[in-house]
């Protein structure tokens, strides 16, 4: 955990935590008065409806200011949403257990060289990482390569198409281009992945998902 | 027909209370509606709030998070039916919802159809009754 000192010098405080609480109160914050910009919308939308002009008619005034409202608040909503998803992902409360390979990554072509994948267990949150691989490719079986490497397990999945380096990187750099995309699901999941002890990065051909290997005796590691 | 006769807002977001109030007089005008925007004394004049009515509770007032003042409003006035609002809650927000006595914690949704839904589903709820929780 880092530990700062401020610009005045005597006072200590955990860059971590600071950063959670600014992420928490610009995702908390922000939404307040842009749900009373969405509601005014609605609410000039009903009181001026007859105003805002004919659909497939020439756009009045009202109307194009309405739309222009609405789009405006949307593309903040989108945003915000992808803020309070990281929030929640540095926040939630991780439960890290040894978990079998074969039972973590059941419902998926799984290859691998390394033997019986049911010996080899991993330390995770399960259900973090069951979301994490059912919300990214759980339309169908994705073809998911497994290899050990030291206290890892290397699994290689699919490629997100047209991205490649860290995802969270990518949102935080730039929020307008990644929110609500499939980047954003992939930062959240490394931002839980790496709690774990894991990594997470994008490469043109393929997804990297380290998952730390959970000792022989089976006690929990990472950081929860 | 609305299971509760009186409803309270506590907002320090003026305009989300002011929707709150046109919304609630749309969707069940036989309902009377109170709001609370300046939290001066707010503890003590919520104690004084029509019998079995229900509150609806913004997370933040003021910067401050409202769990306390839930749990001693619960404390005070067990008659009361409190529903915790924000603009974002996570699963541990829910649970602490719970412990301090709300009957439900919500984020406020995000465009006014939404709105009217919930406080009609809010409306056609049951009071709780002593001490009763249960959280969506």
């Amino acid at each position: 955990m880092t530990s700062l000192r401020s610009e005045t010098g005597s006072v200590p405080f955990d860059l971590q935590a600071l950063i959670d609480a600014l992420l928490f109160s610009v995702s908390h914050d922000l939404r307040s008065p842009l749900l009373t910009l969405s509601l005014s919308a609605d609410l000039l939308d009903e009181a001026l409806r007859e105003q805002v002009g004919v659909p497939g008619g020439e756009a009045s005034t009202v109307g194009v200011a309405l739309n222009a409202l609405r789009h405006g608040t949307k593309d903040l909503e989108r945003m915000l949403q992808a803020l309070t998803a990281v929030s929640r992902a540095r926040r939630r409360t991780l439960e890290p257990v040894a978990a079998p390979l074969q039972m973590l990554l059941g419902g998926h072509v799984v290859i691998s060289d390394e033997g019986d994948l049911g010996r080899r267990t991993v330390s995770v949150d399960v259900l973090a990482v069951r979301e994490f691989l059912d919300a990214t490719w759980g339309d169908h079986p994705a073809e998911i390569h497994v290899r050990i490497d030291g206290e890892f397990a290397i699994l290689t999945c699919p490629p997100e198409d047209g991205f490649s380096g860290e995802p969270l990187a990518a949102l935080a750099g730039s929020l307008q281009s990644y929110a609500g995309t499939a980047v954003q699901g992939l930062a959240t999941a490394q931002v839980m992945i790496e709690r774990l002890g894991g990594s997470l990065r994008c490469e043109p051909a393929h997804t990297i998902v380290c998952l730390p290997l959970a000792s022989p005796v089976g006690f929990s590691r990472g950081r929860p | 027909m609305s299971q509760f006769e009186h409803v309270v807002i506590v907002d320090d977001e003026l305009d989300h209370a002011v929707i709150s109030r046109l919304v609630l007089a749309q969707v069940a005008p036989e309902v009377g509606v109170e709001t609370f925007t300046d939290l001066k004394g707010l503890g003590a004049r919520l104690a004084e709030v029509t019998p079995r009515s229900l509150v609806v509770m913004d997370r933040m007032l003021n910067g401050t998070e409202s769990f306390g003042l839930i749990e001693q409003l619960k404390v005070a006035r067990p008659d009361l039916t409190i529903v915790l609002v924000s603009a974002v809650l996570n699963a541990h927000d829910h649970q602490r919802a719970v412990e301090v006595g709300a009957t439900l914690a919500a984020e406020k949704p995000g465009d006014l159809i939404a709105w009217r839904a919930f406080f009609t589903d809010l409306l056609g709820r049951r009071p709780s009754a002593s001490g009763d929780s249960a959280v969506a």
